[in-house]
């Protein structure tokens, strides 16, 4: 008969006593579950296929104008969107992502009851909306800055020169990056606050998206139908528009997506009306979190 | 015993409601039963310790820190409420470790701690099964791991026998009384179930309309009382007869157990002999016991504020 080589033995309940690493430690742990939460991880194959399509559908154009940047050449190059106004058309995309994804970040603590397990925990309800807000913006930088660097690199590769191609164009770098900044921010912030009105993710969805599209088209129509001052000041009521402007302010170039109108409004006005759309959502988010109880 | 929570001259208003008024007390280590009506400011007290809420005045203090203005007191600390609380999308073992993380845990040893508390609520085998598939009882119990994944100091236990059928009930209940005996964890079990208590804790703390209004060991309310009980199986009326002959009265209501209120040391004696004489035969005699519902009928608050025995 063979001799055993081991035996289990249970050993009954034992105390902890490792380290215990404290509330930024628990801050990270928030931050790091708001990022997994956003895009499926550690769900079924479901929660993963909204977020997959999404940014499958973010990183789409670019890889479109790789392709044709690579077959045009040096000479076709120029006439395709760069980094400098890929977004003017590449918005919408973001923007929905933005509406659909962000809400499920608070949606689903509140409706499911988990949020007052975090209250009890050894941080504060400012720990916990800070962390998911930064989660979501962590995520929508990689979701608009990834696409640019594509482009960019692509089109890099695609030139005559790449080395000289770089060197001509290396501010265009920095420029995307703060501009991608820009919109991640703008898009961050506003569904999220929507999603403080409600424990339905669809609901949170719809009333962003809903927000985005009245805007446009009333802020386009009136826009256009009376022309003039008046209507560059009223061209500012398309709000998903906004990081548009301020990412032509950073590339220094004339607007040729929706809103364009704004144009004509001193910069100064267009800057304090995108951190106006900022701020308050960001404002309302924090004052509503920070008197939340379990 | 330690004294693990204090309150000193804490009071709760909300408004001009008056939720806790100026009480003081203290819980030791060990499992303690907080009681009461509801309304009475149990919900109040435990949110004042856990830090959610700020005081009206005087401290809720957990090991001699303020929660409120010291999140890291919380560190030790486990709640398990008793709404749901549980994401659907997720197995036990991620829930658990992500929360052991946010109670400060590094990564791996949150693992191995959700793992190793998963096996000892005796949820082992399901741990990679959305919590969304549980059964009812097997959610109580994941809600009872969350509070006990990072091996807190004191936990507190809000209505842990909600909505569970009498087996899950009985495991529950044997659960909570292995957290205060093989886990070393002490709890504060809030519970309108005066059962419960009997059954899982050491102290009681009584708490109605915002005042204490007893505390103490749960034996100290359970003890044996002066009344005696005898049941017989015939010749109930000739006992009757046979004891006031012998100068004991005996009350009850007809079909049940004769009662006899304050009993002499010599008085067994008396029912012994009357028992033979009157030939009934015997089928219990024992002495009463306080139970812990008498507290309430004291005060006429049982019904109103549906509390129970939970048998």
């Amino acid at each position: 008969m063979n001799k055993p080589q081991g035996e289990v033995f249970d050993i009954g309940y034992q105390p902890y006593e490792g380290a215990r690493e404290g509330r930024n430690a628990a801050r990270k742990a928030l931050l790091i579950d708001g990022m997994r939460t956003a895009l499926g991880m550690g769900r079924g194959l479901t929660a993963k296929i909204l977020p997959g399509l999404l940014f499958l559908a973010l990183l789409i154009p670019a890889l479109v104008f790789i392709i044709i940047a690579s077959v045009v050449g040096q000479t076709g190059i120029d006439d395709l969107p760069g980094v400098a106004d890929y977004y003017q058309g590449a918005i919408y995309p973001v923007l929905i992502f933005s509406a659909i994804i962000a809400p499920e970040l608070l949606t689903t603590d509140r409706r499911n009851g988990v949020l007052s397990l975090y209250l009890v925990r050894p941080i504060t309800s400012s720990d916990y909306i800070i962390g998911r807000w930064l989660a979501f913006f962590l995520l929508s930088l990689i979701v608009v800055w990834v696409p640019q660097l594509l482009l960019y690199i692509g089109v890099n590769l695609g030139s005559t020169d790449a080395w000289e191609y770089l060197r001509d164009n290396w501010d265009d770098i920095p420029r995307f990056l703060l501009a991608g900044a820009a919109l991640a921010l703008f898009t961050t912030t506003l569904p999220l606050a929507a999603a403080a009105f409600t424990d339905r993710r669809a609901i949170a969805a719809a009333l962003v998206i809903g927000i985005w599209v009245i805007a446009l088209a009333v802020g386009n129509a009136l826009s256009d139908g009376i022309g003039g001052t008046a209507g560059a000041w009223l061209a500012l009521i398309d709000i998903g528009s906004t990081p548009l402007h301020i990412n032509d302010m950073i590339f220094n170039q004339a607007s040729d997506g929706p809103g364009r109108a704004a144009e004509e409004v001193p910069k100064a006005v267009r800057i304090g009306w995108y951190l106006i759309l900022v701020a308050v959502p960001a404002a309302f988010l924090y004052m509503k979190y920070r008197k939340v109880s379990a | 015993m330690a004294e693990l929570l204090q309150a000193a001259g804490l009071s709760k208003h909300y408004g001009s409601t008056v939720a806790l008024d100026s009480v003081d007390f203290a819980v030791p280590s060990g499992i303690t039963g907080l009681l009461g009506p509801n309304g009475a400011g149990k919900s109040t007290a435990i949110k004042l310790f856990l830090g959610l809420l700020e005081p009206t005045g005087g401290q809720a203090l957990v090991m001699g820190e303020e929660p409120y203005s010291l999140p890291a007191a919380r560190s030790r600390l486990g709640y398990m409420p008793e709404h749901d609380c549980l994401p659907s999308a997720i197995t036990a073992s991620e829930f658990l470790t992500h929360m052991a993380r946010v109670s400060g845990l590094p990564a791996a040893d949150a693992r191995t701690r959700a793992a190793d508390t998963l096996r000892h609520v005796g949820l082992d085998e399901e741990r990679y099964r959305s919590i969304g598939e549980y059964s009812t009882g097997m959610k109580q119990r994941v809600k009872l791991a969350q509070a006990i994944v990072h091996d807190p100091v004191m936990v507190f236990l809000d209505e842990p026998t909600a909505g569970l059928d009498p087996m899950g009930r009985e495991e529950m209940l044997d659960l909570i009384r292995r957290i205060g005996t093989d886990f070393g964890i002490s709890a504060l079990v809030s519970t309108h179930l005066m059962g419960d208590v009997e059954r899982t804790c050491d102290e009681i703390l009584v708490i109605d309309a915002g005042r204490v209004t007893h505390q103490g060991a749960v034996k100290g309310f359970t003890e044996e009382t002066q009344t005696m009980y005898i049941e017989v199986d015939d010749r109930r009326d000739q006992l009757v007869a046979a004891l006031a002959d012998r100068g004991i009265e005996a009350n009850g209501d007809g079909h049940g157990p004769l009662l006899i209120e304050n009993l002499s040391d010599d008085g067994f004696d008396a029912i012994r002999d009357a028992l033979v004489a009157s030939g009934a035969p015997l089928r219990r005699l024992a002495p009463g016991r306080a139970q812990l519902s008498d507290i309430f009928k004291a005060s006429g608050t049982e019904r109103e504020s549906g509390m129970s025995n939970g048998q």
